[in-house]
């Protein structure tokens, strides 16, 4: 054999010959071509395994698969080996000469040598297909029971690859499969439970039947690879089998507490995290243990710690410590690792909460200036933001500030979802509209740098802002004459704008003409200034080549020749634009039925409901109020409308102690208008300093229009949160909480009015999910100058839980009593409150009096009453007609307390928005009946849950019973005279 | 389970693979060249773990040649990383303080060692003392045919 080459011969020939190895590596292939078709065994052999190393390097060996066969077959090792090593390297299941092969198995699996069917089952597992599996079955069912550990090791794993080929092979081969599970070798036994992890991966069920065996593994062994995949294993049942999870804290904590091998020790608080139920004293050492791992040196366990805290996370939200995680999730998002980051930023979109948010932002903000591939962290803050509909911005002047600023990006991936926000947050939020507008004007208003004539935000950022401009042009602060002028400017006379795409020039001569039409109401001297403008630099837009530009610049002109430069002509087109916009359900378009009359209004005209009626008070005289409450549901001031307002107009507001609006309202609106500095400054700079300004001031509060607008008479979807209705009912409107909490704010009592001074309670809305409610309380100076009372305190009895109070009680007053006391918060736990009538809550009132004359303080000590309205803890149970009327027949048993009530009053504009405010109040779910069309009347149907059970007793309480409803119906029926109020109250039996 | 194992060397040549699920030779290619660049493009200060499709790459480099083990995105990723060291062990005990040129000429033995080692993509011989005992009765046993033949 002269031609023949060893291995090493030509691996080194082809390291010689650099540049040029295919050409030498071609003419290998042509001897071995020749080698192969050789007589001698040893000679094909070589050839084979040369084969196998040019197939590495990506040459084709698929014409030699027959050679391959030969080789496999020969008797003697030496020979064989290649063959097996070339058969598995390049065939797969696929290979057509693989039924060859069977013989050769058989054969060699009953070979004498554990090795050559060691090889065999080796080579089996890598190219095996179900022909294959049915014809050795048998063969491998007798290696399963072989005398020697290594093959029946060998035969456990390379099933799992057979089962997949051939699926009814399983159910041969369990039993004896079951039995491995007894194996006295280590190895097998590992091997067996890693067959059967694999499996359980397919199917969990049907190995539940293991687990007293495992079970049993788990318990007993101290190896750390068998230990792995058997808590691999249990992760997968625990979920099936309810009883598992307890069984398993003993073997658990056991190996938490004693393993030294971090795999293991990762592994089990893997399994803890995965399969114990929240609360388990196990969850909270598995977690101290991942702490550890998160605060490790080596970054591939602080990577896995990051990964394994986003189960964490999202399974148990209250035990996890998230301050300390927030801060090390903030550090790993610098990390210069992809893979960390991606996995940081995903856990901090979960963990962050109203508090953190701020911060967090601007850690992103900061990295994505540093990055070059910054959009993950736009990302992540967009994503975090639009969460809940902005359930985390608090402030949003701020992040309406962030959002400018990252629209600075020209090229980002998110810029249309920024501008999206932009928009969506100021339709949404109508208080930060004059922040927004003036920060819309400042974006597209840039100081051109360096004569550069481009407007320095994102496209899409550009029509936001004009579109923004146009709309709430109204909201630009006053005076707004140059605002408008400057504002109309930069959408028409800029000459990037005419580069901008079509839609984008559009909005832009839009919003443009809006500003025009609104230019009487609000900066009347610049009419005929605008009006020239758009005269001016409306045709260069006529002319442009995109159709709908040119038609929407055709239309504006057209405006503003028709009404020129007469602010009187120019108010009549108001209606325009009147409307105001409101957020859209995306789909509500679709929900539009299709058969549209034309003539019809889409959307029912609705009436204003409206808005909350001033109470009629004297403000010089505060404590009126208390007996006056009643007039905040609106009952009596209605007929007073008029004069309402003006009273409150007249005195000074702020000069009570009980106005609830802003002190230093006229303050902030002071600093807000102070002259803006003349020199060329970046407006986002600007912005900031007027963001600063506004939040010195006291940060106004922001309401979000969470819901959005659906079209009418298309059907809810279940993600709105609704209570299917049926049809003819209609959920009552109760006001929105901050109405709620306002109208609360006004209902004081007079719990005690004794010689020296007098104690107001004002009682609020319980905290369903703490379980508390807040009481705010006050005093007055009755007795007579000379006499000096101090420290006043009120004793809560202690079943009444009171978070703030001390030994002492709650101080009302610390010191000595002047006029009156400012206000004292209570937090008490709700629990104990159980029964839903009216309850007294017996207090001590206790004060120190000294007269002038006197040196030594006299002790008072008084029990006063503290009094609960019934329906203070019942909580609003939103339900539909039918379900009530099924609870009225089902339970009777539990409704049969009824009292009635008829109540009549003079003629209310808005009955049902009235009945909303005090279901709200109340906390009653309220709904409207439908009645006959013909009539005026009205019915509603009020309900309330009363308080769950709890441990917690009272003096004076009892449990209602479990599931019990108040149920209210009030009728309210029209009559000559006035409006009459039939109240009736079901309950259950006292 | 592993799904395949990858020696590379930092020019980004093939020293071994090894594919425990069947796979066509075009996609072991492909698979090679997209791994491959993803990883030596990574800077050693990084974690070891990343993802790729739907698997988990672990990797480790060793002198000039990166390990790298694709297993199933709910395997151990620190077990896949003590196997390779495993890995790496054995063939360091056998040929005695092992270097690339080792691998690159004796390819073949790389995979009798790493066939007995794992099996159908699991571990099945924990103890570098057992591998290298059947590895050196097998050497012994291709040794004895040798020399049967020369005297036959």
């Amino acid at each position: 054999m002269v031609f023949e080459k060893s291995l090493t011969a030509m691996v080194k020939g082809i390291r010689a010959h650099r540049g040029n190895e295919s050409e030498y590596i071609q003419a290998c292939i042509t001897e071995i071509q020749k080698e192969v078709a050789s007589k001698n065994m040893s000679t094909k052999s070589m050839a084979v395994l040369k084969l196998a190393y040019l197939t590495m390097l990506g040459y084709d060996m698929a014409w030699a698969t027959f050679a391959v066969v030969e080789v496999m077959g020969t008797n003697r090792f030496a020979t064989k080996r290649p063959g097996y090593l070339a058969s598995s390297i390049s065939f797969t299941d696929q290979t057509d000469v693989g039924l060859l092969t069977i013989n050769l198995f058989k054969k060699d699996f009953g070979s004498q040598s554990q090795y050559e069917s060691g090889t065999a089952i080796n080579c089996l597992s890598n190219i095996c297909s179900a022909e294959i599996s049915r014809d050795i079955m048998t063969d491998l069912l007798s290696l399963l029971s072989s005398s020697r550990a290594y093959l029946r090791k060998k035969t456990v794993l390379c099933l799992y690859r057979i089962f997949l080929k051939d699926p009814p092979a399983l159910r041969t081969c369990f039993p004896k499969l079951k039995d491995r599970l007894g194996d006295e070798d280590q190895g097998v036994l590992t091997a067996t439970v890693n067959t059967f992890l694999e499996l359980a991966r397919k199917n969990a069920r049907n190995y539940l039947s293991l687990v007293p065996q495992l079970y049993h593994i788990l318990v007993n062994t101290q190896n750390n690879w068998l230990s792995i995949k058997l808590l691999k294993v249990f992760q997968l049942l625990s979920p099936l089998e309810p009883r598992l999870p307890a069984k398993l804290v003993e073997p658990l904590t056991n190996i938490l507490n004693t393993t030294k091998a971090q795999s293991v020790e990762f592994e089990a608080i893997r399994c803890v995290v995965r399969s114990m139920p929240e609360g388990s004293a196990i969850v909270a050492l598995a977690i101290e243990k991942l702490q550890t791992f998160l605060n490790s040196s080596d970054r591939n366990l602080r990577f896995l710690a990051l990964d394994l805290y986003k189960e964490v996370v999202e399974k148990f939200k209250e035990k996890t410590s998230l301050k300390d995680l927030h801060d090390k999730v903030l550090t790993s998002i610098e990390e210069p690792d992809l893979t960390v980051r991606r996995v940081a930023l995903q856990l901090l979109d979960r963990i962050v909460d109203p508090s953190n948010f701020q911060e967090a932002v601007q850690r992103l903000l900061e990295f994505s200036r540093k990055a070059t591939l910054n959009d993950e962290f736009i990302g992540t803050i967009l994503r975090m933001a639009a969460r809940d509909r902005y359930a985390l911005v608090e402030d949003f002047a701020w992040y309406l500030l962030i959002l400018g600023e990252i629209s600075r990006n020209m090229d980002s991936s998110y810029a249309a979802t920024v501008a999206e926000q932009f928009v969506d947050i100021c339709v949404r939020v109508p208080q930060v509209r004059p922040y927004a507008v003036t920060l819309a004007l400042g974006l597209l208003d840039t100081p051109a740098e360096a004569e550069r004539d481009s407007i320095s935000v994102c496209t899409p950022m550009v029509a936001a802002c004009a579109w923004l401009l146009g709309e709430y042009s109204g909201d630009l602060e006053k005076p707004s004459e140059a605002a408008f002028l400057s504002g109309a400017k930069v959408l028409l006379t800029s000459r990037s704008i005419q580069a901008l795409d079509a839609a984008t020039q559009t909005q832009c001569i839009w919003a443009a003409s809006k500003l025009y039409l609104a230019v009487p109401e609000h900066a009347p001297s610049t009419v005929a200034q605008l009006h020239e403008l758009l005269c001016s630099q409306l045709p260069s837009f006529v002319r442009s080549t995109h159709l709908d530009v040119s038609e929407r610049a055709r239309l504006a002109l057209n405006i503003a020749n028709f009404y020129k430069a007469d602010a009187q002509s120019l108010q009549s087109a108001k209606g325009l634009v009147a409307e105001q916009l409101l957020p859209v359900k995306p789909d509500a378009q679709a929900q539009v039925p299709v058969s549209v009359d034309l003539d019809e209004p889409f959307f029912v005209i609705e009436e204003a409901r409206p808005s909350f009626m001033p109470v009629r008070a004297d403000p010089t005289d505060p404590y009126s109020l208390a007996s006056t409450y009643k007039d905040d549901l609106g009952f009596a001031s209605e007929p007073n409308r008029a004069e309402a307002p003006q009273s409150t107009a007249q005195g000074v507001p702020s000069s009570s102690m009980y106005y609830l609006g802003k002190s230093d309202e006229r303050a902030a609106a002071e600093q807000a208008q102070e002259p803006s500095v003349p020199e060329v400054k970046d407006p986002l700079a600007q912005m900031r300093e007027r963001l600063e300004a506004q939040r010195n001031a006291g940060a106004p509060k922001y309401q979000v229009m969470r819901d959005d607008v659906t079209a009418p008479g298309a059907t809810p979807t279940p993600d709105a949160g609704q209570v299917p209705s049926s049809s003819s009912t209609a959920t009552l409107p109760i006001p929105p909480e901050k109405e709620l909490t306002d109208l609360q704010g006004r209902l004081w009592t007079v719990c005690h009015r004794g010689e020296h001074l007098a104690v107001y309670v004002c009682i609020r809305s319980p905290n369903l999910r703490k379980r508390q409610i807040r009481l705010e309380l006050r005093c007055e100076r009755l007795c007579a100058p000379e006499l000096l009372v101090s420290d006043v305190a009120l004793r809560f009895p202690s079943a009444a839980h009171v978070q703030e109070a001390d030994a002492s009680g709650r101080m009302l007053v610390v010191g000595s009593l002047q006029e009156r006391s400012s206000k004292v918060k209570a937090n008490l736990d709700s629990a104990p409150f159980l029964w839903p009538g009216v309850f007294d809550l017996r207090c001590e009132l206790e004060y120190l009096v000294k007269s002038a004359s006197s040196e030594a303080a006299e002790a008072q000590s008084l029990p006063i009453q503290l009094r609960f309205p019934a329906t203070t803890f019942l909580a609003p149970q939103p339900m539909s007609e039918d379900t009530i009327s099924d609870y009225v027949s089902s339970k009777s048993d539990l409704l049969g307390h009824q009292t009635a009530q008829a109540l009549s009053f003079e003629k209310t504009a808005d009955l049902s928005s009235l009945v909303g405010r005090c279901a709200g109040l109340c906390h009653f779910h309220g709904i409207q009946q439908a009645v006959s069309p013909q009539s005026q009347d009205m019915k509603f149907l009020l309900v309330g849950a009363v308080q769950p059970p709890s441990a917690a007793t009272l003096e004076g309480q009892r449990a209602a019973p479990t599931g019990a409803l108040v149920i209210c119906r009030c009728a309210a029926l029209v009559r000559p005279s006035g409006l009459e109020l039939r109240i009736t109250v079901k309950a259950f039996q006292q | 389970m592993i799904n395949f194992i990858l020696l590379i060397s930092r020019q980004g040549k093939t020293r071994l693979k090894k594919w425990f699920v069947p796979c066509p030779e075009r996609d072991q290619f492909r698979t090679i060249k997209e791994v491959s660049s993803l990883i030596l493009n990574r800077s050693p200060k990084v974690c070891n773990f990343l993802e790729w499709r739907d698997y988990k790459l672990c990797y480790k480099r060793y002198a000039s040649l990166f390990f790298i083990a694709c297993i199933e995105q709910n395997d151990n990723e620190l077990l896949a990383l003590e196997m390779v060291h495993h890995f790496v062990e054995c063939l360091d005990r056998y040929f005695g303080n092992v270097c690339e040129l080792d691998l690159i000429f004796n390819f073949h033995k790389a995979y009798y060692i790493l066939d007995e080692i794992l099996i159908s993509g699991e571990l099945q011989e924990s103890s570098k003392r057992a591998v290298l005992h059947h590895i050196s009765e097998q050497d012994a046993m291709m040794q004895e045919n040798e020399q049967a033949k020369r005297k036959g």
